[in-house]
């Protein structure tokens, strides 16, 4: 039950988005948790944040993102924190799948996710993942 | 993205990966074969490996703009296991034909 730790920067710029995730993959896989289909899960989750942190957390190209994966044999989690001023994720639906162009990526988080937290301001959302 | 055109249908062959970077080309593609009066369309998923909500969001958005023309989306060639459970998880077969 031993906590593990990993954080990750990411320059606030669309195009690193495929090679953070990659990084996130990979220490994902060397985790030793009992999740079931944790790394597809993760991703889905890694490619939904690291967007909406690029889209709405990004106004100063300069920032950065931090991402912190937190780690037992039977939870993990994922925090992303944007440089940014927040987002109103009080105007988001979670459970109904809009099929609209806008709007989708929280509904995909929340089917792969156990939990997900904000903090007041909206610059920082943690996932969480919980083995069943 | 590629596309190949042949009389009054279109296949669409996406990269690899579908996402922030390039969903908007899409929208593009799109609204130029419907000015050419090209209203079957294909996208082809033979190269794609993964798609984000920018992307579904895309073929969500293009399948209304072809049906609203009176037009057919059909995808084909999706071998990606990663796009087949983020396809079914949005149950994309009800909406859109997937061969």
């Amino acid at each position: 039950m031993k906590n593990k730790e990993i954080t990750i920067e990411m320059p606030c710029e669309k195009e690193k988005i495929s090679s953070t995730i990659k990084k996130i993959s990979e220490k994902v896989k060397k985790l030793d948790c009992h999740i079931d289909d944790l790394n597809f899960k993760i991703k889905v989750t890694s490619k939904e944040i690291l967007a909406n942190a690029v889209e709405h957390g990004c106004q100063h190209r300069e920032g950065k993102i931090k991402i912190i994966l937190e780690a037992t044999t039977s939870k993990v989690s994922i925090k992303v924190i944007d440089p940014g001023n927040g987002f109103n994720w009080n105007n988001t639906e979670f459970n109904n799948l809009a099929l609209k162009e806008k709007g989708i990526g929280l509904w995909m988080i929340n089917k792969v996710a156990n939990k997900i937290e904000f903090n007041e301001m909206g610059n920082k959302i943690t996932v969480y993942f919980y083995s069943t | 993205m590629e596309t190949i055109i042949k009389k009054n249908h279109a296949r669409i062959i996406p990269e690899v990966v579908i996402d922030l970077t390039n969903s908007e080309r899409f929208r593009t593609i799109i609204n130029e074969l419907i000015k050419k009066d090209i209203k079957n369309i294909v996208f082809d998923f033979k190269n794609v490996k993964e798609i984000d909500s920018s992307g579904l969001g895309k073929i969500f958005l293009c399948n209304k703009i072809i049906k609203e023309n009176d037009g057919q989306l059909m995808i084909e060639n999706v071998k990606s296991e990663y796009v087949q459970k983020i396809f079914k998880m949005v149950d994309l077969n009800k909406i859109v034909e997937i061969k």
